[in-house]
């Protein structure tokens, strides 16, 4: 394990080689005894859309009867969206009889694969959440398995279900504006033309970290925007499961969200249990996983 | 599980002979080469002959190799080092905006500094700029800097021409050669370098060590970054025997190999880009294959994200062309510095070849990409910049 402190963020890693040391790893991270309360996202999937009726829909392997559509998430994200939901009800169950406030987070990305042809995008992505009055069957099954509701599932102010990604893109784009304003971002001409412009925050290391290019808002820059989100909930206490691929932008976000909005007492565990076409616990682990803290 | 390795640039497997040769400066031949009694002479001489291997394979005197932790530790002392001595205004020193970021953020270290430091112009190519550079040095030019190979696209910089320039104008020329040792002849007298960085494990050596050399001619202009019992003037420390003796066993080896390698890696690339074009429709190469060593692949996968190729791949180890440490999956800044479309270089990715991989492995490796990046492509529906 590694260990460093970046300006007022203390930052520590390790790997992880099973479902078992993941879970010693977040206990001794977040220990259930005393932690008042505590934020688990898990269960992130993609909206793919589905050939049949032209509308987005979940990308979760257990929601989709069609085999094409299976086949297309296995390849891309595997079992990480189901596998991270249903450890995520169970980590709620421990810490919930150990008197600790938890709720889970549904954080939707509702761009990356949406058609760009067709219907606007826009309009998919409003379709589709306008029509999200209850969580996929698979996860309702899951928490109602468990003993519990709907009501464990933290809402946004967005929607009552989910955070969506294109939102927390467009309130981290308004929020950059003012920071600029403020001089706690940074907007600088970039080389490539005089048009372009990023914005960038500058960390305690002294290095330039981008949150928005060319217009374009980061991962690293909606998950700023979430964790805000979160502690502006009253929550103090997160734990991520990220797909592997994202996890160094949104260790990027979280470690910025505590630098730059002064979250004092915020902790934040990332974990990254595959989201790359993993398709069983054994191909997950045997990658190996990341558990990051972050500590404000 | 085996692991299809095509990823030679980050690193390299300790060759068998390097580690035989290694083992005893790890046991019995345990001796400070600083001390004066015999198991200090013994560690002194192996150092010794290890500094002769290393010139050996760049053609410099033994006297002139400083060992030291890396090409990333050669790269500052030799960077930082000429703008500590006799450091007056006006001074500049030019950067090449597509090396290793251990020369970059020297750069930006030395601009924090209130230095003038310059940004040299590549061509699509990858190469220096030679006319640009001819027009904007000048006499308070400090030190100009390159890679000699760059390690995502492979090019190769025309350093003897560099050389010639700056030595016009009285400027130092530092090459990083960490990509370039064991894969291009590098004979740094004739070449005209003033500085030289290499590093072992990107030989077939030891992690954790390296060597600078240094003209002895220029040697007084360049001061130490790191001070100490003044093993070497201008590194201290307690030299590492048993992998200094490693790098230089490496060395032996490389020089050896060279040629053999050269040409069996040309085939490795042909067949690595046979099987590419065969199964990636659109496929693309980034830079220019006659100005670059074949070692080094670097492709557009159109429509497929790097990031999510090289995270799904279970047993082939590539990178890719996206630059992760600016923590928002940014495309790649020596692609993007040499005109690739930020969109190419996020769906790109680096293959490294190594003579020792044998044909059947690499074609089973870029078989297992392309079958992955098929499958990735059959769920792109647009430009798919990151998942969040």
């Amino acid at each position: 394990m590694n260990h460093t402190l970046t300006g007022q963020v203390a930052k520590s890693r390790r790997l992880v080689a099973s479902e078992q040391e993941l879970r010693q790893a977040i206990a001794r991270e977040l220990p259930a005894a005393g932690l008042g309360d505590l934020v688990v996202m898990g269960g992130h999937f993609m909206l793919f859309e589905d050939p049949s009726s032209g509308r987005l829909t979940p990308g979760v392997i257990e929601e989709q009867p069609d085999e094409t559509m299976r086949g297309r998430i296995a390849g891309r994200v595997g079992i990480f969206p189901g596998y991270t939901w249903r450890m995520s009800i169970g980590l709620l169950g421990e810490y919930a009889a150990a008197g600790a406030d938890v709720r889970l987070l549904l954080l939707i990305n509702d761009w990356q694969y949406v058609p760009t042809g067709g219907r606007p995008a826009s309009e998919l992505r409003a379709e589709f959440f306008a029509g999200l009055s209850a969580l996929p069957p698979s996860y309702e099954e899951a928490l109602r398995e468990a003993g519990l509701s709907q009501e464990s599932v933290l809402p946004s102010r967005k929607h009552p279900l989910a955070f969506p990604e294109t939102w927390l893109k467009y309130r981290f784009q308004k929020a950059a504006d003012r920071l600029v304003k403020e001089g706690r971002l940074e907007k600088r001409y970039l080389d490539s033309g005089p048009r372009d412009t990023e914005v960038a925050f500058l960390d305690g290391d002294g290095n330039y970290r981008t949150l928005i290019s060319c217009g374009v808002t980061g991962c690293a820059g909606e998950i700023t925007e979430m964790v805000s989100e979160v502690y502006r909930a009253g929550h103090r206490n997160l734990l991520i499961f990220a797909p592997g691929e994202c996890l160094m932008p949104v260790e990027t976000g979280v470690d910025i969200a505590l630098s730059l909005y002064d979250l004092p007492g915020m902790r934040v565990v990332i974990a990254d249990p595959g989201g790359s076409g993993e398709m069983s616990a054994e191909e997950i682990y045997g990658n190996l996983v990341t558990v990051s803290t972050f500590r404000r | 599980m085996k692991v299809i390795y095509l990823d030679g640039c980050a690193t390299t497997r300790v060759d068998d002979e390097v580690v035989d040769a290694m083992l005893p400066f790890l046991r019995e031949e345990f001796g400070n080469p600083s001390s004066p009694h015999m198991l200090g002479k013994r560690a002194r001489r192996a150092v010794d002959e290890a500094a002769a291997s290393v010139a050996r394979l760049i053609g410099a005197d033994p006297e002139d190799v400083v060992f030291t932790s890396g090409a990333t530790e050669g790269n500052n002392i030799a960077l930082l080092g000429v703008f500590g001595h006799d450091e007056r205004a006006p001074v500049n020193g030019f950067f090449c905006p597509i090396d290793h970021k251990s020369s970059l953020a020297v750069g930006q270290a030395l601009a924090a500094r209130g230095l003038d430091a310059r940004t040299a112009r590549v061509r699509p190519s990858g190469q220096v700029d030679l006319d640009d550079l001819a027009a904007r040095l000048d006499p308070y030019t400090r030190v100009v800097t390159a890679a000699w190979v760059n390690s995502e696209i492979g090019v190769v910089q025309p350093v003897a021409a560099m050389a010639g320039l700056c030595a016009a104008v009285g400027s130092l020329l530092h090459v990083d050669a960490a990509q370039a040792a064991g894969r291009i002849p590098i004979r740094v007298r004739e070449a005209g370098a003033d500085t030289l960085s290499l590093s072992a494990h990107k030989i077939h050596g030891p992690k954790g060590v390296g060597a600078l050399y240094v003209r002895p001619e220029i040697r007084h202009r360049l001061r130490p970054v790191m001070y100490g019992g003044g093993q070497h003037a201008l590194r201290s420390g307690t030299i590492p025997t048993h992998l200094v003796v490693g790098m230089g066993k490496a060395c032996e080896l490389a020089a050896a190999r060279l040629d053999a390698e050269w040409r069996r890696v040309r085939e490795l690339r042909a067949t690595a880009l046979g099987v590419l074009a065969a199964g990636v429709p659109g496929l693309r190469v980034n830079g220019d294959p006659d100005a670059s060593v074949p070692h080094v692949l670097n492709v557009v996968l159109p429509g497929v994200r790097g990031e999510s190729l090289v995270s799904s791949l279970r047993t082939v180890a590539v990178s890719t062309g996206s630059a992760c440490n600016s923590g928002s999956q940014e495309p790649s800044y020596v692609l993007t510095a040499i005109g690739v479309p930020a969109e190419d270089a996020n769906c790109s990715v680096r293959i490294c070849l190594d003579a020792g991989i044998s044909f059947a492995d690499l074609a089973l490796g870029v078989e297992l990409l392309v079958e992955r990046a098929r499958a990735l492509a059959g769920v792109t529906t647009a430009a798919t910049p990151a998942q969040g």
